[in-house]
């Protein structure tokens, strides 16, 4: 085995010790800021206990904005990974990959922010997705897309899946050809149709495509900010508001960083119970 | 029921060739906008592309964006590489040397890369006001090297867990100490994957929008993603000029996943935990 004196393991690991550290004593801090007095311009971490949480169960935004982020989350965790498998299937199986891999990929390589800005013109009366239900007969359906409240969150989760599917077909693409093709190959002399590989063989041969993607699907959708800032800053009303944007208002324009870090704290704490099985299981996957 | 092969691949690509229209029409309708008289957005569709290309919009937006534009390429570069050297060095060590230490180490990293930013982001302020940085293009290379290096790490992690230990042992042998034996016959043979962590760090910084927002204290130091949301917010910017900045402020990350695709996606797998085979 190789010899590691002392000396050698500070090279390599004390850049990262420190960072670490930094890190975690910054989570230790957000939390007690979540239980000070911190609310102006000038710092005060006066220990005042729970009433920043007391308060902020009390807030019927905290319901709106927690229900939007579930609804995020399932609405986007779920048709992004169960799309990408699909498409994967049936990128695989053209032999066509490469053209349209990357076509997938560019929205997944550019930032939110500009997502969300390309998307608010898309969705604007006159934009493209009007334009082209009218030129297809269904005027009906046309409407201001994000300033309807009754549609405005649901067309900011479509961009999310819109960015986020590049991402997953990458990753049910490589878990597809992880595949030993000797099992669809059995399966198709047995004349199984190419549905019933689909189900009976990939789906359950990639599972591990979907540990890797859901989790980090779902906490993408835990943490969301980006757009909503850009796109309609939690509004029209609270119909597109989030944790993720309710904490940044709350700490940098109320200037309330007491409450700000208790909206924090809460998504931390909901983020560990995805963070914790998913860090074991690549644990478990990378030193067997 | 069975259906023929032919069929099948007619209804793969039809699937494949109007999903790729739909997802591109962004990109287009941006580029064909953007390329329009402020006086033609409003009165030609929008799906129509521009009777003579105009490039002012363009050259007003580079004006507007262009000094947060050189702001990111400031602040991308140096924490980029500040986050690779530390993930590098710290990723080696970490698939070479498996113990309880190691492992435990392993799993606090992981940890601290996937946890939302929003529970790191009002101590960071404080850390970089109290240290005195707040408000300079040093805040932001300081906050991104910590919030990414952990990442940086896994990602390389797992690049050197798919190099045989063989090769440096050999060279041990020869009498090269781990530290020399990582420079000199580890770091060539990884080059790939450092190529693959430099892309998704640099990309992850150059996107990132949550605490480039609390940082862009002031215009001076506004970095892209900010710039762009900030160009959204004013009403005195049209849609022509508004298309051309978010395409100049996601220029960067098209060019290198274009030009370099395969070490993109090789880092998003790697990055996902995924391991590389």
């Amino acid at each position: 085995m190789i010899a590691s004196s002392l000396k050698e393991k500070l090279i390599f690991l004390a850049p990262i010790l420190l960072i670490t550290v930094i890190l975690y004593i910054m989570i230790a801090t957000s939390i007690y800021v979540s239980m000070s007095d911190w609310r102006s311009y000038k710092i005060s971490l006066n220990f005042v206990g729970l009433r920043n949480y007391i308060e902020l169960f009390s807030n019927p935004r905290f319901y709106a904005a927690l229900r939007n982020n579930i609804i995020w989350i399932a609405l986007f965790m779920i048709p992004t990974s169960f799309l990408g498998l699909v498409l994967a299937y049936i990128m695989v199986s053209t032999g066509k990959e490469l053209i349209f891999r990357t076509v997938f990929l560019l929205p997944t390589a550019i930032s939110m922010t500009v997502a969300g800005t390309l998307w608010v013109w898309m969705y604007a009366s006159e934009g493209a997705v009007n334009t082209l239900l009218k030129a297809f007969n269904l005027s009906f359906l046309t409407k201001p897309w994000i300033s309807d409240p009754s549609t405005a969150l649901y067309a900011l989760i479509f961009v999310t899946i819109w960015q986020y599917l590049g991402f997953a077909v990458i990753i049910f693409e490589a878990a597809i050809k992880g595949i030993d093709p000797s099992l669809i190959e059995a399966a198709q002399i047995d004349g199984a149709s190419s549905l019933r590989i689909f189900w009976d063989i990939v789906v359950p041969q990639v599972r591990h495509g979907f540990l890797v993607a859901v989790p980090l699907l779902a906490l993408s959708a835990l943490k969301i900010f980006d757009i909503v800032y850009v796109a309609t800053r939690g509004g029209p009303g609270l119909a597109t508001d989030v944790l993720g944007y309710f904490m940044w208002e709350t700490a940098f324009w109320g200037r309330f960083m007491a409450d700000g870090a208790a909206i924090a704290t809460i998504i931390f704490a909901i983020s560990l119970g995805i963070v914790i099985p998913y860090a074991l299981i690549a644990l478990r996957r990378w030193f067997r | 029921m069975m259906i023929s092969f032919k069929t099948k691949m007619i209804i793969a690509y039809t699937v494949l060739v109007l999903l790729t229209f739909f997802w591109m029409l962004p990109f287009y309708v941006a580029l064909v906008t953007s390329l329009k008289s402020h006086e033609e957005t409003y009165t030609t569709n929008v799906l129509q592309p521009p009777s003579a290309a105009n490039i002012i919009p363009w050259f007003i937006a580079w004006g507007r964006v262009s000094r947060a534009f050189i702001n990111s390429i400031l602040v991308s570069i140096p924490a980029t590489f500040l986050c690779v050297l530390t993930g590098t060095l710290a990723g080696y060590y970490l698939s070479r040397f498996v113990s309880k230490v190691n492992r435990l180490l392993f799993f606090l990293i992981a940890i601290a890369t996937f946890i939302p930013y929003q529970i790191l982001l009002i101590p960071m302020t404080m850390f970089l006001s109290t240290v005195g940085i707040m408000g300079t293009h040093l805040s932001f290379i300081v906050a991104y090297t910590i919030l990414l290096s952990p990442w940086a790490t896994l990602i390389s992690a797992a690049f050197f867990l798919a190099i045989p230990k063989e090769l440096e042992e050999a060279a041990q042998i020869d009498g090269a100490s781990p530290v020399q034996s990582f420079f000199k016959i580890v770091l060539p043979v990884a080059l790939p994957g450092i190529i693959s962590t430099t892309i998704i760090i640099f990309m992850s910084i150059w996107n990132e929008f949550l605490f480039a927002v609390t940082l862009s204290t002031s215009p001076i130091i506004r970095t892209i993603q900010p710039e762009v949301a900030n160009l959204r917010g004013t009403t005195t910017v049209a849609w022509n000029t508004l298309m051309a900045g978010s395409l100049i402020a996601i220029l960067p990350p098209l060019v290198i996943t274009l030009a370099l695709g395969k070490y993109f996606i090789r880092g998003l797998l790697a990055g996902a935990l995924k391991g590389v085979r």
